[in-house]
């Protein structure tokens, strides 16, 4: 059992975990917004963005970002705000 | 035809009258809608709207509920206060700064999103039929998607 301190420290496995941005497919928007989007949100290149792009298309979905829950919670709404289909959730372990 | 210019400083948009008046109408539209759920919970908005504000977690009601509690009012300004400003820009002027643009081309898709949503649009979607009752609301559709793609073509640095 983990205690107070033990949590504190990071040593919880759970809370180790990172938090992934996973964005979803949605058949409305433009795959040159997604990637439009992806560029401008993460500062990734026009090829990352848009492999991503195409993984959002052709899988469903794709991770695009992760780290602390914080971290996860603020792309996750930047990209509400662009009108993206975003969620966030902890890593597999 | 092209919807935005290049210019020394920013943009410029070059759309006609009929097009930036029938621009304006769908995004005055979705601005009232906006206003009146502004302060809505999620469960009272509409459902043509609802796109407009997702969940936060994949498949966690609990934690989807509080992320809308905390988000849903601050999204629902977002959203109008870029489509304010995209129809103020409409009606009064025709320069842009690139931070405009990309306020109105963040605008154009949030309409596009509501509309795509009244049509149920899907990957399968083919050309609507000239009979189909909706059909008028097809070409809204496909007019923001033009709007929305050109914007975009001026933003990455597309043809001048």
């Amino acid at each position: 059992m983990s205690t107070v301190t033990d949590i504190e420290r990071g040593s919880d496995t759970t809370l180790d975990r990172p938090w992934i941005v996973i964005v979803w497919n949605d058949p409305i928007n433009l795959m040159a917004y997604v990637t439009w989007v992806f560029q401008k949100l993460f500062g990734y290149s026009v090829e990352k963005a848009t492999a991503l792009m195409l993984d959002v298309h052709e899988k469903g979905r794709a991770v695009v970002s992760n780290g602390t829950r914080e971290r996860a919670e603020v792309d996750v709404q930047r990209l509400h705000e662009h009108g993206l289909w975003a969620t966030m959730q902890q890593e597999d372990a | 035809m092209t919807a935005f210019e290049r210019t020394a400083t920013g943009y410029r948009c070059v759309l006609d009258e009929q097009l930036r008046t029938a621009l304006l109408t769908v995004l005055g539209e979705l601005r009232d809608e906006l206003e009146k759920v502004k302060t809505t919970p999620y469960d009272a908005v509409p459902a043509h709207l609802r796109r407009l504000f997702p969940a936060g977690y994949h498949a966690n009601a609990e934690q989807n509920a509080e992320y809308r509690r905390l988000t849903h009012d601050e999204l629902a300004d977002t959203h109008q206060r870029a489509i304010m400003e995209s129809i103020e820009l409409l009606e009064r002027r025709t320069e842009l700064s690139a931070d405009e643009l990309d306020r109105f081309v963040r605008a154009v898709n949030a309409t596009r999103l509501v509309v795509g949503t009244i049509l149920d649009v899907s990957e399968d979607d083919a050309e609507p039929a000239a009979n189909d009752p909706m059909v008028d609301l097809w070409e809204i559709y496909d007019f923001l998607g033009w709007v929305l793609y050109q914007g975009l073509t001026a933003l990455s640095g597309g043809p001048e």
